[in-house]
């Protein structure tokens, strides 16, 4: 089990950031937490960082690029090093297929992100 | 020579030189008139030679005188030859006649004599000189001409029959040769007398005929005298003749003076009538009990015989009834008759099949179908004398035939209104049969040339492909069925429900019956209801998704605060707060939205007249208090400010949603932002245009615009994303339209409008 350093939350939702937020500062206050607002915004940041995050928590429905939309930019990366979690509002099964098609989806969460989510996250890296 | 004989004797001493008198005789001679001169002085005759001969008298031996050449003449005409000789020679009367004199063999002729006198320079008649001609052939003639007229003018044919002429009071009867070769006889043989046939002809056919004869003349001609009679021929058998004949001169007193007619040989005729009569008689015996009736019409004397099964048939019950062709054709159905008796003249005239179908009427006023076969029979010349055949009661195979007939009619008239394409082909996928729905997917000058083509070429090869995939399918399993989109030629696109059947021709070929139902419409409507429905899935699913996910995110976040609170963080608890309460006003909106979807899915809005400016000032004003609305310039151009008559709700949620958006997304980094709304009207629209230069949408994302649950503005998200879906359908309800145009800086609405007459 690798520790986590940084997590990027990418989320239309204030409500969300907040929940998210404060359910990582309750597993490790030491992580180093980045938000976005939409997938482009995601990829944007990605683009300048020198130390990719180690995981990404990603909504699907967004405004914008929503998160379908993020996989499949996020794909044509030379290397996606990040691991990507999903949230979803809703256990959709179509849904959870499409997104754990993709190698680095390890994986499909149904919100809210609770602090018990974080560990079993860590021990997929 | 330029004069006359009689202007030579004038001109000349008489006894000319003897050449020249010689040269006379000659022509004379070669024109075949004979000469003959009187002197008055001393009552001398003199004849040529050809006067001799006329009379079959030898010059040599004959003595011609005054006194006895009036016996040469025929009895009937003796009184009239001595008059004009008298006359002549008392006061120098010319004259001119026509007598028959009567020969030594006994024969009677034709002869014409010329005369006039001659004077002395005294004005003293000093004699008489006249030509004298045998023109029996030349009178016959006449007289032939004459009876073929008569004859023609009576009726009766006389063309290869013979002839007679009878000069009732002189006992003297002349028969054309005709009837002597009849009886076999050459006409020398026989006198030109009556008893020459009386003695030949059968004694109960003689009294007939006196019978007939007396009756004529006692009616003045009005009996008729016609009558078969039987005469002995030569060679001891029997021949019949059919006499017919008519006086044609009467005296002052009524007397009959002359009479002619002709006799037709019969004999042949009768044997068949007999022979005919025998199998007739045979045939009906055959046939009694049987369907079939008979018929005989005996032309030539009109008798029509009907069997008992034929009177059966048209229910005449009176077995005693005798027809008669006026019968038959007064029977006739009228719209039969002109062609059956057009049929029965084709027959008889050119001898052209008689077989006939038509309708008779029956005794108690209904007709009867007939289906008739019959023959004539002619005479050696040609004439027809009978007509005879049978008929069939067809009535109930014809009503059958009918009601097929009204049934087809029917078919073809269900064929002809149907709007299905019915079509049939064969095993070579040509086109047999087709209704007028499937020929008019061709173009005009292409329909002579469906029938008999498979007119694969008129369509796409991957189309026919298909279809006549669908025709071997239907020859091999008996039936098909598909739904096919078909480019025609007449260009139009349709989907078409075809069904195929096989079935078997009359001559055990196979066939496949084709009928394609038209359910382009139909496809159209599942379509735009698939797309309904699945919008529906996609609403539900979204609904669900943007209810659920405000109300889960507020309660946790409730969680959150109650743990804050609990640790006395009341400031971040508040700021919680904050976000969980605007949290649920965006889900207030989002369920208004979607009441409002609801609505105008199904509610019919009245139309109302609208005056579109007031509607723009009245939704400034509800936005006035919105965020940035202070920093925004609004400038509102109105080329078109006439009321327009439309659902008012529809287009209020238009301008609504459309300002509304314009402020919302407003770009904060330009130093001055604006929206501009314009009408203008073009044609029988009007065009309202919403332009600003906000944050515009990005390219990508423009295909989505009006669709469900989108938005496009990441960060500044407080919309329920349902705006532009509820513009589209507002605008879909109206007959209106929008339309995004590309600008560089910012975003073009054009909503456009009809204008109502």
């Amino acid at each position: 089990m690798k520790k986590i350093s940084t997590i990027l939350i990418v989320d239309d939702n204030k409500s969300d950031h907040i929940i998210s937020q404060v359910a990582i500062r309750k597993y490790d206050a030491s992580i180093n937490v980045l938000t976005a607002y939409d997938g482009q915004e995601a990829l944007d940041l990605l683009e300048t960082l020198d130390t990719p995050p180690d995981v990404i928590l990603l909504d699907i429905n967004m405004p914008g690029m929503d998160g379908h939309e993020f996989l499949e930019e996020y794909s044509k990366e030379p290397s996606p090093i990040s691991i990507v979690a999903m949230l979803s509002t809703s256990n959709q099964e179509s849904d959870k297929e499409k997104c754990l098609a993709y190698s680095f989806v390890k994986q499909y969460i149904v919100k809210p992100l609770e602090e018990d989510d974080l560990g079993v996250i860590a021990a997929l890296l | 020579m330029d004069y006359t004989y009689e202007e030579s004797l004038e001109r000349q001493p008489r006894m000319q030189t003897y050449q020249e008198l010689e040269s006379l005789k000659h022509a004379y001679k070669l024109a075949g008139l004979g000469y003959w001169s009187i002197e008055l002085e001393t009552e001398q005759l003199y004849w040529s030679d050809e006067v001799f001969y006329i009379h079959g008298l030898d010059p040599e031996t004959y003595i011609p005188a005054l006194d006895n050449t009036a016996d040469l003449y025929h009895p009937h005409d003796k009184e009239k030859a001595s008059t004009l000789l008298q006359k002549a020679m008392a006061h120098g009367e010319a004259f001119e006649y026509e007598l028959r004199i009567v020969r030594t063999d006994g024969s009677t002729r034709y002869v014409r004599s010329k005369a006039e006198c001659f004077y002395d320079d005294g004005g003293r008649a000093v004699s008489i000189f006249g030509i004298f001609q045998d023109i029996d052939d030349e009178v016959k003639e006449k007289h032939r001409v004459e009876i073929a007229e008569i004859a023609h003018k009576t009726h009766i044919d006389g063309s290869g029959d013979g002839y007679w002429d009878w000069h009732i009071q002189d006992d003297y009867e002349y028969m054309s040769p005709r009837f002597w070769e009849i009886l076999g006889y050459l006409p020398e043989e026989k006198p030109h007398s009556p008893s020459a046939w009386q003695d030949l002809i059968f004694e109960d056919d003689l009294n007939v005929a006196l019978d007939n004869f007396n009756k004529h003349i006692n009616s003045k001609g009005q009996h008729p005298y016609e009558q078969e009679v039987r005469y002995r021929h030569k060679n001891g058998s029997t021949v019949t003749v059919l006499c017919r004949g008519k006086v044609i001169e009467w005296d002052d007193n009524g007397n009959a003076l002359r009479m002619v007619g002709t006799h037709t040989d019969i004999t042949y005729l009768k044997a068949i009538e007999k022979e005919l009569r025998q199998s007739r008689e045979q045939y009906d015996l055959a046939v009694t009990g049987s369907s079939v009736g008979l018929w005989d019409w005996n032309i030539a004397q009109d008798t029509l015989y009907w069997s008992d099964r034929f009177k059966e048939i048209i229910g005449i019950r009176d077995v005693l009834h005798t027809a008669s062709f006026a019968e038959f054709e007064q029977r006739l159905h009228p719209e039969d008759r002109p062609i059956i008796l057009e049929a029965v003249e084709n027959h008889i005239t050119h001898k052209e099949p008689y077989d006939v179908e038509y309708r008779l009427q029956h005794d108690d006023g209904h007709y009867v179908w007939i289906h008739a076969r019959g023959q004539a029979i002619w005479n050696r010349r040609g004439k027809p004398t009978r007509m005879a055949g049978s008929i069939d009661d067809i009535t109930i195979q014809k009503n059958s035939e009918i009601i097929l007939e009204k049934a087809l009619d029917f078919q073809k008239l269900l064929m002809k209104v149907n709007t299905d394409l019915i079509f049939v082909k064969d095993e070579k996928h040509r086109i047999v049969e087709a209704n007028e729905s499937f020929i008019g997917l061709y173009p005009e000058e292409q329909r002579d040339k469906v029938i008999g083509y498979t007119t694969v070429e008129d369509y796409d090869p991957d189309e026919a492909e298909a279809f006549l995939a669908e025709d071997k399918k239907a020859f091999r399993e008996g039936l098909s069925e598909v739904v096919e989109t078909i480019l025609f030629p007449d260009k139009t696109q349709r989907t078409l429900l075809t069904k195929k059947i096989r079935f078997e021709g009359f001559n055990h070929e196979e066939f496949i019956f084709c009928i394609a139902r038209d359910i382009t419409q139909l496809k159209k409507i599942e379509d735009e209801l698939l797309k309904a429905n699945g919008e529906l899935e996609e609403f539900a699913y979204r609904t669900s998704h943007d209810l659920r996910s405000p109300l889960i995110s507020s309660k946790k976040l409730l969680d959150i605060i109650r743990e804050n609170i609990e640790q006395g963080d009341i400031d971040t608890s508040l700021s919680y707060l904050d976000i969980v309460i605007d949290s649920l006003r965006k889900l207030e909106e989002l369920v208004s939205d979607i009441l409002k979807i609801t609505k105008l899915n199904n509610s019919e809005l009245e139309l109302t007249s609208v005056d579109i400016k007031a509607l723009i000032d009245d939704s400034l004003q509800k936005f006035s208090h919105m965020d940035g609305y202070e920093d925004i310039h609004f400038y509102c151009q109105y080329d078109y400010d006439k009321p327009l008559i439309l659902q008012k709700e529809h287009l209020i949620l238009v301008i609504e949603n459309l300002l509304s958006n314009a402020i919302k997304y407003r770009d904060g980094s330009k130093s001055e932002s604006f929206v501009k709304v314009e009408t203008e009207r073009n044609g029988n629209q009007v065009s309202v245009k919403f332009t600003d230069n906000g944050l515009g949408i990005p390219e990508k994302s423009r295909r989505k615009l009006f669709t469900m649950f989108k938005r496009f503005h990441p960060n500044t998200a407080f919309g329920s994303g349902l705006g532009l879906y509820m513009v589209k359908k507002s605008l879909d309800k109206m007959g209106g339209d929008i339309e995004y145009n590309d600008v560089e800086q910012g975003t073009q609405f054009v909503v456009t409008l009809p204008l109502s007459d």
